[in-house]
């Protein structure tokens, strides 16, 4: 990755100039508001041009209700704290839950028609949930689905909470920064595995342990409820006691899922597309050997890796999956997520 | 409440415009069924039928109506109340709603350029209550209609009820209704300060006001005998006069006012021979000034203030011995024609131009010491000497008898009206109405009959004895409102009399004599009652809304400044902070200047302090939050330490939670206890849970118990 150029002083002056004179409120017409904005503007023209008190009168009501309606949506708007509830784990093509509450510190006066969306790093403002009242001094809670479509990790950096109450004639807005990160796991299909070959395997679980396998691990005596199939008569004819085979425990080989992160100088869209496509399937099949009970590795040809296995879960693969980034060729660089 | 702002919106364009009795109470009955009907029906296929088809009809129907010669004001009008009930009867859901509000909008807007009398007031006072209210639930509707769609479902998967939430007294109870309508009170305060400060700078180019006027009998160029008469019952007022400086106002105050006069008689009708106007003399004082006999002194002449209401034809009624008249000008437009004061040949005064809504004007009185000379030129002599020429003889032999031997012209002039007066009876419904020789009848036959024949018959009876006469026409009355300090005049108090010129050595001119019985002389009585007090009370308030709120001009505004300015100035030398160094720091634009800089002071003081709270408040907070977090950490610390001396390590990757639910599965002695501190450990280093000194050494001390837990033996 290149360093961003340092930015000239005179930019990063004038960049805090314009957020300090950025109006802490943003305003926006709704359909009925420009009608509205139209008939007043209407009655204004027509209230000068023909001094007829009477359009005065009403012209003055319509500047009215739109003083009114900006002091209420402010009180809307005010003493408002909107935390976020993140799931554990999301997943492409998996829809999950987000929890949106809000606070009203006010003493007196509730919010009504509160609307919040979650505002997220560099995707559009999709998602939001909507408060018809908030009580003072009380809290409500709303939830949205979200069915993320790419892996990878989903900052979350506020929200932008917005009223259109009193009168529908106006959004007022205001963003809030809360940060929130969750990290979007690849797409896990579901991968029919070969029936694996019995016995120890080489390499696998280095630890041995009783079990049920084909392997003998010693001998013992026999305790009562031991499946009598497994004793050793020989042996217990030697020792005068009823003496039984311990087996061993059945190991599963060390599963090596390989993952090309390699990308050619030149590649396009189709390399990335291709890229995506052996995530999911490294993704898809780590899992199913993970449920099965095998040991998981994933190595990149960047050198980069990750292990599981069904005491950790699936976990720490599909994390490490999610945040991998291809490596251009020349570079041999260890990506970060798997640091 | 959007209801209620339909209907006042329909009252308002109703009222103001004039539709007939039938089309106001059709559009009320409809108004009534449209409310009537239940929002469980708008579902149905008919009415939704209905709401297609009936837009349709109304403008196909209204535009036939229109290319059938019907005014296209009345058509408009009723078009857009029509439009209004049927929506109102098919409304579903909050876009109707919005519909219904821009709708009674816009007939308010409409209700100004056709009028805007005290009912399109009171309206207008209704729709700032409702109109808040009205705004909010059909958006709020709006709201709960796009965010909870249909079939969408609650956090417990429950189907969301939309009519529940927008029936719920959760949402929206009394005490949210209470302050929607409050909100008037804001809103009210805010239209009164931008409708009195709001530069009246308008050019008045499209002064559309529907004019009021109703053609009244008796002061157009034409007058059959009998006419009159009709209006003795009409209560409309048709002008309102105040007298300055009356110390304690009687309840009636008789003031014949003049109209109109005239010189010619046919035999069955009065009209004018000579009809040309010329302008009125403008003062040398100024131009609304018009002299009458001479000009006007404030000193010497007492003022009578008159609100004329717009009456066709337009005449300028004045008290006797009026010398002067000074207009007050309402809004004039630009384009159309000014106002202009006319005189008549019949020392009559009208007034033209655009200004529908009547005229106001200030009348100067002479006292009854002055002589007011009218000389007569020969010419207009003879004119005020013609008899129709087949009027009977008996009626000039009538008064000749009447007269004979008295000296003076006046003597006999008095002895006709004196036989009038006590010889002949009032009667409305005249007899003679419609006969041949309707005065001969009068004077012969019936012997009864109202002011007119009175009149007429006198002035025919002086000209016959050589006295120069004419027939005027005019109000007599005045009846004082109580609510509103003014003297009123109706319609009904119509009246006619005659003017008889008198060649007085001193003093010639036009002397008026009333021969009408006392009885039907009279102006219209003040009556008490209940009604009548409320039709006071009405007519004062009508009176104010036209005086204060649609009559309220750029002369009013500047004068309105100016008294206040006048006000602070006598504030100031009272106060004695005129004189001095505080002269100049009293003044008004100085203190204005530093009234602006106090609250812009104040606002930069209240934000900086504001920020500052905001800071510590967001400081205090994260420093304890860091010491809870801190704590946590430690506790949980010491309890892995102690579980490392029983033999139970927890990997790294392993979560703290995880870590304390194997220990529960591999059912180790002590997982319950560490379950158990672990989630107290979760609570206050992510939930926001505070650990008191209290559940820090309970913390601690079970912590020493697992770090002297020694397993049982067997």
């Amino acid at each position: 990755m290149q360093a961003a150029p340092p930015r000239h002083p005179f930019w990063i002056w004038l960049a805090a100039w314009r957020k300090r004179l950025r109006p802490p409120r943003r305003l926006r017409f709704t359909r009925e508001g420009k009608f509205f904005v139209g008939i007043t503007l209407g009655v204004g023209f027509a209230a000068i041009n023909t001094a007829n008190n009477l359009l005065y009168l009403l012209l003055g009501m319509l500047l009215a209700l739109i003083v009114v309606s900006g002091i209420m949506s402010e009180l809307s708007l005010r003493d408002l704290t909107v935390v976020r509830r993140l799931p554990l784990r999301a997943q492409v093509g998996r829809a999950h839950l987000v929890e949106i509450e809000v606070f009203n510190h006010k003493s007196r006066v509730p919010s009504y028609a509160i609307e919040v969306e979650d505002l997220r790093a560099g995707q559009p403002a999709d998602k939001r949930c909507f408060f018809l009242k908030i009580s003072p001094k009380s809290a409500q809670v709303a939830a949205y689905r979200r069915t993320p479509t790419r892996r990878g990790q989903d900052v979350h950096v506020g929200f932008r909470i917005a009223t259109r109450f009193p009168f529908g004639l106006f959004e007022k807005s205001r963003e809030v920064p809360a940060e929130g990160e969750l990290v979007i796991y690849p797409a896990v299909d579901p991968v029919q595995l070969p029936v694996p070959a019995g016995g120890r395997s080489p390499g696998g679980d280095l630890v041995v342990g009783r079990g049920h396998g084909e392997d003998f691990l010693g001998l013992k005596l026999m305790r009562e409820g031991e499946d009598p199939r497994d004793v050793h008569w020989r042996k217990t004819a030697a020792v005068g006691r009823l003496v039984m085979r311990e087996r061993a425990r059945e190991t599963r080989p060390d599963v090596t899922l390989t993952l090309d992160v390699l990308r050619p100088e030149g590649a396009g869209d189709e390399w990335s597309a291709a890229f995506e496509r052996r995530i999911r399937d490294v993704a898809s099949r780590a899992v199913a050997h993970l449920k099965r009970g095998d040991r998981v590795a994933v190595l990149t040809t960047a050198n980069g890796a990750a292990r599981a296995d069904r005491t950790v879960g699936a976990d720490p693969l599909l994390r490490y999956l999610a945040l991998i980034e291809p490596v251009v060729r020349e570079e041999s660089l260890v990506p970060e997520a798997a640091q | 409440m959007t209801d209620a702002l339909a209907a006042l919106g329909v009252l308002a364009v109703v009222s103001t415009a004039s539709l007939s009795p039938w089309t106001n109470l059709v559009l009320v009955l409809g108004l009534a069924i449209a409310i009537a009907i239940p929002e469980a029906w708008q579902g149905r296929p008919a009415l939704r039928h209905f709401a297609t088809i009936a837009p349709l009809t109304l403008l196909f129907v209204q535009g036939a109506r229109l290319l059938a010669g019907r005014s296209p004001l009345d058509v408009a009008v009723e078009f857009a109340a029509l439009l209004q009930i049927v929506r109102l009867a098919t409304r579903r859901g909050a876009a109707h709603d919005q519909q219904i509000i821009v709708l009674s909008l816009l007939h308010f807007v409409a209700g100004t350029v056709l009028g805007g009398g005290l009912t399109y007031g009171i309206c207008f006072l209704g729709f700032l209550v409702v109109a808040p209210g009205a705004l909010v639930l059909s958006h709020l509707r709006r709201e709960v209609e796009g965010n909870y769609r249909q079939g969408a479902r609650d956090r417990t998967g429950l189907p969301v009820d939309v009519p529940r939430i927008l029936r719920s007294r959760r949402v929206v109870g009394r005490g949210f209704l209470a302050a929607t309508c409050l909100l008037s009170v804001p809103i009210l305060l805010f239209t009164t300060a931008l409708f009195i400060l709001f530069p009246r700078v308008g050019l008045s180019l499209l002064l559309l006001n529907h004019p009021h006027s109703g053609r009244m009998i008796g002061f157009s160029e034409h007058v059959d005998l009998g006419d009159v008469g009709v209006l003795r019952d009409d209560p409309t007022i048709a002008l309102r006069f105040e007298v300055k400086d009356l110390p304690d106002p009687p309840t009636r105050l008789t003031l014949r006012l003049r109209g109109t006069a005239f010189d010619g008689y046919d035999g069955r009708a009065w009209q004018r021979s000579q009809r040309e106007l010329r302008p009125a003399e403008h003062g040398l004082d100024g131009q609304d000034v018009y002299p009458i006999f001479r000009g006007p002194e404030e000193k010497r002449d007492r003022v009578i203030s008159f609100d004329l209401e717009p009456i066709d034809p337009p005449v300028v009624f004045l008290p006797p011995r009026a010398v002067a008249l000074r207009v007050r000008p309402q809004n004039q437009i630009l384009l159309g024609e000014p106002l202009a004061v006319q005189r008549g040949a019949e020392d009559e005064l009208r007034y033209s131009g655009s200004d529908a809504r009547g005229l106001r004007y200030d009348v100067f009185v002479a006292g009854d010491s002055e002589a007011l000379v009218e000389p007569m030129a020969a010419l207009d002599r003879a004119r005020y000497l013609a008899l129709p020429g087949d009027l009977p003889p008996r009626v000039i032999d009538l008064a000749h008898r009447w007269t004979d031997g008295l000296p003076t012209n006046e003597a006999k002039a008095r002895a006709i009206e004196d036989h009038l007066r006590r010889d002949y009876g009032y009667d409305l419904k005249s007899p003679s109405q419609g006969t041949p020789q309707p005065v001969d009848h009068f004077l012969f036959e019936s012997k009864r009959g109202h002011c007119e024949f009175f009149s007429t018959a006198m002035a025919m009876m002086l000209r016959a004895v050589g006295i120069p006469s004419r027939n005027v026409t005019g109000f007599v009355g005045g009846t004082w409102n109580r609510w509103g300090h003014y003297y009123a005049v109706r319609e009904g108090d119509a009246h006619s009399w005659v003017e008889a010129y008198l060649d007085h050595p001193t003093r010639p001119g036009w002397q008026t004599f009333d021969p009408t019985p006392p009885s039907g002389a009279q102006p219209l009585e003040p009556r008490d009652g209940a009604y009548y007090l409320m039709r006071d009370f009405v007519e004062a308030l009508s009176q104010r809304w036209n005086t204060y709120v649609v009559g309220y001009d750029l002369r009013k505004q500047v004068r309105l400044f100016d008294e206040l300015s006048r006000r602070y100035e006598k504030l100031r030398s009272k106060t004695g902070v005129d004189k001095g160094p505080l002269a100049r720091l009293t003044r008004g634009p100085v203190v204005a200047c530093a009234v602006l800089a106090l609250v812009a002071v104040g606002y930069v003081v209240w934000k900086r302090r504001k920020r500052k709270t905001e800071a510590r408040e967001e400081t205090s907070s994260k420093r304890e939050q860091d010491v809870r977090v801190e704590t946590a950490a430690a506790l949980y610390r010491a309890l892995e330490t102690a579980l490392h001396g029983q033999g139970v390590t927890r990997a790294l990757s392993t979560p703290p939670l995880r870590h304390a639910e194997e220990l529960c599965s591999r059912r180790h002695p002590l997982a319950d206890e560490v379950l158990t501190l672990t989630n107290v450990y979760l609570e206050a280093r992510f939930g926001g849970a505070t650990l008191n000194e209290l559940a820090r050494r309970d913390f601690e001390r079970r912590i020493r118990e697992i770090r002297s837990y020694r397993p049982a033996t067997p």
